[in-house]
């Protein structure tokens, strides 16, 4: 039972900055994900944090003891590996003793106590004498964790469990894994580049990219109030529709418009966010699922609808994304699965204002925060 | 006419029956998407209309022509695999033009034929880049491309995105989707991914042990899967299923399992029988403000953004999960009235699996 | 059957026999060699050659155990001293050689030490013919009185074989996924355990596949033998070649059965881990 700190963390790989002044805190307990695309050094991040990896400047705190130059055995925290690393000559019963045959005095009789303690918890006690390569994607998974939390980590770390595991199955798994974390309420720090994935685990989302961190909060505030575009672009699936619109004043009505985009704002909202920007351009964000497609006989509201051409549609069972397109500008709109228009169709389409988010042009950063 | 005809194809690998009796018929334009769990048999069959392989009965004809007896090269099938397989170190113009040039055609015919290729499928500008600089997306058009200049009759897919992380998953799914619209070629595309199939076909055949289960437009297998196995491969997160006793009533009949009291007016039987209710995620309704079939456990939340994931317990220590919209919001351990959806209901056999109702 | 089915099968026909008589040639001298050591010495070299014995004897193992049988006109020396000799010397200079090839594969391979050079130097000492270093190599035996000695033989023999087995070895420890290493570093292993309790497990067959290389090497070698201690320690490569050419002619008979004889440590040593060779150049097993 640890929370871990992290100040100032800072490494290079060659020339490259892969983490650039990192700071994060994790609580005793909590389930912390972190997640960006590949590259953003977020697996580097946590081999800094295992000691696989030497890092330049910062430091690593758990429970308040810098550990920045402990071995990798003496920090207290234990791993599942992308791929498992489960030892291929062992079986599931040696694969789970060894490390505690080698970082702990206990003896045998209480080593194998531990280990069928775990086993009983996981599920896998029958699977004790069989070797590696005769486990399942999702059993292999089990005996991985088992090895990591028979240790009782202060902090337990996961690199894309799921990646050797086919989507389905990895739903399933993710659930199993939050259970388990729940359960041990161990520290728990995990690795994805899959954004739902991410949603779905997490107490806490760590958004990184190029080594930076964009945003870190539940995966609600996240999702709702992202603090740039980037981390509004990552998030949610199929990703945010964005508009470069110029904001405009005629009369006392305001608009967002560009050459082929016409909305009109309250005078409300516009004061509330953009009277600052008036004649400016900035950009709008608006996720598939806020945008509704307007049918045939709701009345015509010509301020607040666009019509789009459909290019394509995918079903994906209780839903379909539709995808259209506006002059030349691709937009992405997430519906119920009832709604099916055809391919080359004409549709409006409009959304709720306060579904808008909004981002500096330069800066990238929400102006709604 | 159909373009591509299987007709009772057949094949034993030892005491293992690999296929068994395929049928289907694939219309010229077609996105056909064959789909099922590993050793269903599916890969097999690619095999057998690309012709590596030789069934053992039955026939593969194209356009009215048989083509069992054909060589692979002579059968004018594109094909894209797994890994794409394009030469890194080559120009996307000489990755295209590799299969003409085997063939000895004139310098001018190629870089004609290229270019017209390349228009088709927007990569002009990339024709003298080498391939490793390419995008993923920009890597499959060109890797179907490649298979286009021998202006093949169809087009063949093995998994081909099986290596790739989820996200670009999606995004080269709709890649391949759009060039279907664009070419308006028969497209056959192989897959353990039911989501694949799903979003991509205008038809799905699901296959397993060797066996055709269903045909048809992926919505009509979604709303009407034939049987329990159909009905939980498709669709993610998978139909929740539950088992449990079917009892006759005076208008309709009465679903008990797991805790849940279900009335299912349609179904009418004269006595009381095992079965296994099937509900889709998304007609699991979750509140206070209903009347319930039945109570369940919070035991994990997952909150999507745009919908919430909630993992329940019912009563015998069985799990479902409800699909809802993000407002809802029970607490973990929290016990909550579940309804299902009337009419989004199915019952399937106990044992054979087969649909009952609707 | 239809036609492209009759030509195929006709071709597939064709190219069996021609597969089959390939096979035949290489296998024909080893029958040869089976056959002869069976024979009598009036039937080694009668022409035309038979293919059977005609009168089977063992009079030709006879004479390889005890040095004389019945009706040779010389006795020799029993072959069973340089069969020894080549047990003692093949098996420890091979098992030296592993064990060294290992820890210098496994810091290749684990830290990469070395420049990119290595490898080449590593192996280029096996780019000279041996026989162009026998002259010096004699020269500096003679000076550290390494000739005509067990140890010497050995000497030049492990480093005959050592950049085989550095070679051969770090290629099997480069396909060792680095996340066992790590896992079994978060494990409390010292670096001494986790080469022999993660890494050597892991490229067993790879151990195996290159300790039967080496041993045949070893086993087999003639050059140094014969240069370095042809009278001290007489191995079978020399034994074979004194009865090759000797003052009563060429015993091929007894050469055809110490022949075989030579062959069987090796053979059942192969025998015994051929399931190992199987898997020798994939890590079967192994799940990514």
């Amino acid at each position: 039972m640890a929370n871990l700190t992290i100040k100032n963390l800072s490494n290079n790989f060659g020339s490259i900055r892969c983490l650039d002044k990192v700071n994060l805190e994790v609580d005793d307990g909590q389930l912390a994900v972190i997640v960006g695309p590949s590259g953003c050094g977020k697996t580097t991040l946590m081999r800094c944090i295992v000691g696989l990896e030497t890092f330049f400047e910062g430091s690593i705190f758990i429970d308040d003891e810098l550990i920045n130059n402990e071995d990798p055995k003496d920090r207290d925290v234990a791993m599942v590996f992308q791929y498992y690393a489960l030892y291929p000559h062992m079986t599931v019963r040696q694969n789970l003793s060894l490390g505690l045959e080698h970082t702990t005095e206990l003896t045998k009789d209480e080593i194998q106590k531990r280990v069928e303690e775990i086993t009983n918890i996981l599920k896998i006690s029958s699977l004790l004498e069989r070797k590696p390569a005769q486990l399942s994607g999702g059993e292999s998974q089990r005996v991985a964790i088992g090895r990591a939390l028979v240790r009782k980590p202060k902090i337990f770390l996961l690199d894309e469990p799921l990646s050797a595991i086919d989507a389905k199955l990895g739903r399933e798994l993710r659930a199993e894994i939050k259970k388990i974390q729940r359960r041990f309420r161990v520290t728990t720090i995990y690795v994805t580049h899959d954004q739902e994935e991410a949603m779905a685990v997490g107490d806490k989302l760590v958004v990184l990219r190029d080594g930076k961190i964009h945003q870190v909060g539940t995966p609600e505030e996240v999702f709702n109030s992202p603090k740039d575009q980037f981390v509004a672009s990552f998030i949610g699936k199929p990703p945010m529709n964005f508009f470069e619109l110029k904001v405009k004043n005629k009369d006392d009505k305001y608009f967002l418009q560009n050459r082929d985009f016409f909305y009109e704002i309250s005078k409300r909202y516009y004061e509330r966010y953009l009277s600052k920007f008036l004649g400016k351009y900035l950009i709008a964000g608006i996720r598939p699922s806020s945008i509704k497609i307007l049918m045939q006989n709701i009345p015509f509201m010509t301020t607040k609808t666009n019509a789009a051409t459909v290019s394509l549609i995918e079903n994906m069972g209780n839903e379909n994304y539709i995808y259209l397109t506006l002059n030349s500008k691709k937009i992405i709109i997430k519906t119920e699965s009832e709604i099916i228009p055809k391919i080359g169709d004409k549709i409006k389409f409009s959304f709720e204002e306060e579904d808008i988010h909004l981002f500096d042009i330069d800066s990238k950063e929400s102006l709604k925060i | 006419m159909p373009a591509l005809v299987l007709n009772n194809i057949s094949k034993r690998y030892g005491d293992v029956q690999a296929l068994d009796g395929i049928n289907l018929q694939i219309q010229d334009g077609e996105f056909c998407v064959i789909v099922g769990p590993s050793g269903s048999g599916k890969t097999t069959l690619l095999n057998i209309i690309a012709g590596f392989t030789k069934p053992d009965d039955g026939e593969v004809t194209v356009d009215g022509k048989p083509y069992n007896q054909l060589s692979p090269r002579d059968r004018n099938i594109g094909m894209v695999f797994q890994d794409i397989g394009l030469f890194s170190h080559l120009t996307v113009r000489k990755n295209i033009s590799f299969g003409l040039e085997i063939k000895k055609s004139s310098k001018k015919d190629i870089d004609k034929r290229v270019e017209e290729i390349a228009d088709r499928l927007k990569i002009r500008k990339l024709l003298d880049k080498k391939v490793r600089l390419l995008s993923g997306g920009e890597a499959q058009r060109v890797a179907i491309g490649r298979t286009l200049i021998t202006n093949p009759s169809f087009f063949l897919f093995d998994e081909p995105l099986g290596n790739l992380d989820a996200n670009l998953r999606v995004e080269m799914l709709t890649e391949i989707k759009r060039l279907h619209l664009h070419l308006k070629k028969t497209f056959i595309y192989v897959t353990h991914d039911q989501e694949q199939a799903l979003s991509a076909a205008s038809r799905v055949m699901i296959m397993k042990d060797g066996k055709a289960l269903q045909k048809g437009p992926p919505r009509e297998i979604y709303n009407n899967p034939i049987g329990k196995f159909v009905a939980e491969f498709f669709g993610v997160p998978s139909m929740n299923l539950i088992d449990g006793t079917i009892i006759p009533e005076e208008d309709g009949s009465l679903f008990q399992g797991a805790g849940l009291n279900v009335k299912v007016k349609g179904y009418s039987q004269s006595k009381k029988a095992e079965v296994t209710l099937g509900v889709r995620p998304t007609d699991v309704v979750v509140g206070n403000q209903i009347t319930e079939d039945g109570f369940g456990t919070i035991n994990s939340l997952e909150l999507l953004g745009d919908k919430n994931q909630i993992y329940l317990t019912l009563e015998q220590e069985k799990s479902i999960i409800a699909v809802t919209s993000p407002e809802v919001r029970p607490e973990l351990e929290e016990r909550v009235k579940i309804k299902l959806k009337e009419n989004r209901i199915f019952l399937f056999d106990r044992d054979q699996g087969g649909r009952l109702y609707p | 059957m239809s036609d492209s089915m009759m030509k195929y099968n006709v071709r597939k026909g064709l190219a069996h026999i021609f597969l089959y008589a390939v096979t035949a040639s290489l296998l024909f001298p080893l029958f040869w060699m089976l056959m002869t050591s069976f024979k009598s010495p009036n039937e080694w070299v009668t022409y035309p050659p038979t293919w059977i014995p005609t009168e089977p004897t063992i009079s030709n193992y006879r004479f390889i155990f005890f040095g004389s049988a019945g009706r040779f006109a010389r006795t020799y020396s029993s072959a069973v001293i340089p069969y020894l000799n080549t047990a003692f010397v093949a098996v420890t200079s091979t098992l030296v050689a592993i064990v060294i090839g290992v820890l210098g594969s496994y810091s290749l391979s684990r830290f990469k030490t070395g420049g990119s050079l290595t490898l080449l130097s590593i192996i280029m000492p096996r780019m000279f013919p041996p026989m162009a270093m026998i002259i010096p190599l004699m020269i500096f035996f003679q000076l550290i009185r390494a000739i005509d000695t067990y140890w010497g033989l050995i000497i030049v023999y492990i480093g005959f074989t050592l950049p085989y087995s550095v070679l051969m070895l770090k290629g099997f420890m480069d396909g060792v996924p680095k996340e066992f290493t790590e896992a079994a570093m978060l494990d409390g292993l010292s670096e001494w355990q986790i080469l022999y309790k993660i890494w050597l497990p892991i490229i067993k067959n790879g151990l195996m596949t290159t300790t039967l290389f080496l041993l045949i090497l070893n086993w087999t070698e003639y050059t140094f033998a014969l240069t370095l201690s042809s009278r001290g320690v007489e191995t079978i490569t020399l034994t074979l070649a004194k009865l090759f050419s000797n003052e009563a002619g060429t015993y091929y008979g007894p050469q055809s059965a110490l022949g075989i004889l030579a062959a069987i440590p090796t053979i059942i040593f192969g025998i015994f881990i051929h399931k190992h060779l199987a898997y020798g150049f994939t890590f079967g097993a192994l799940k990514r």
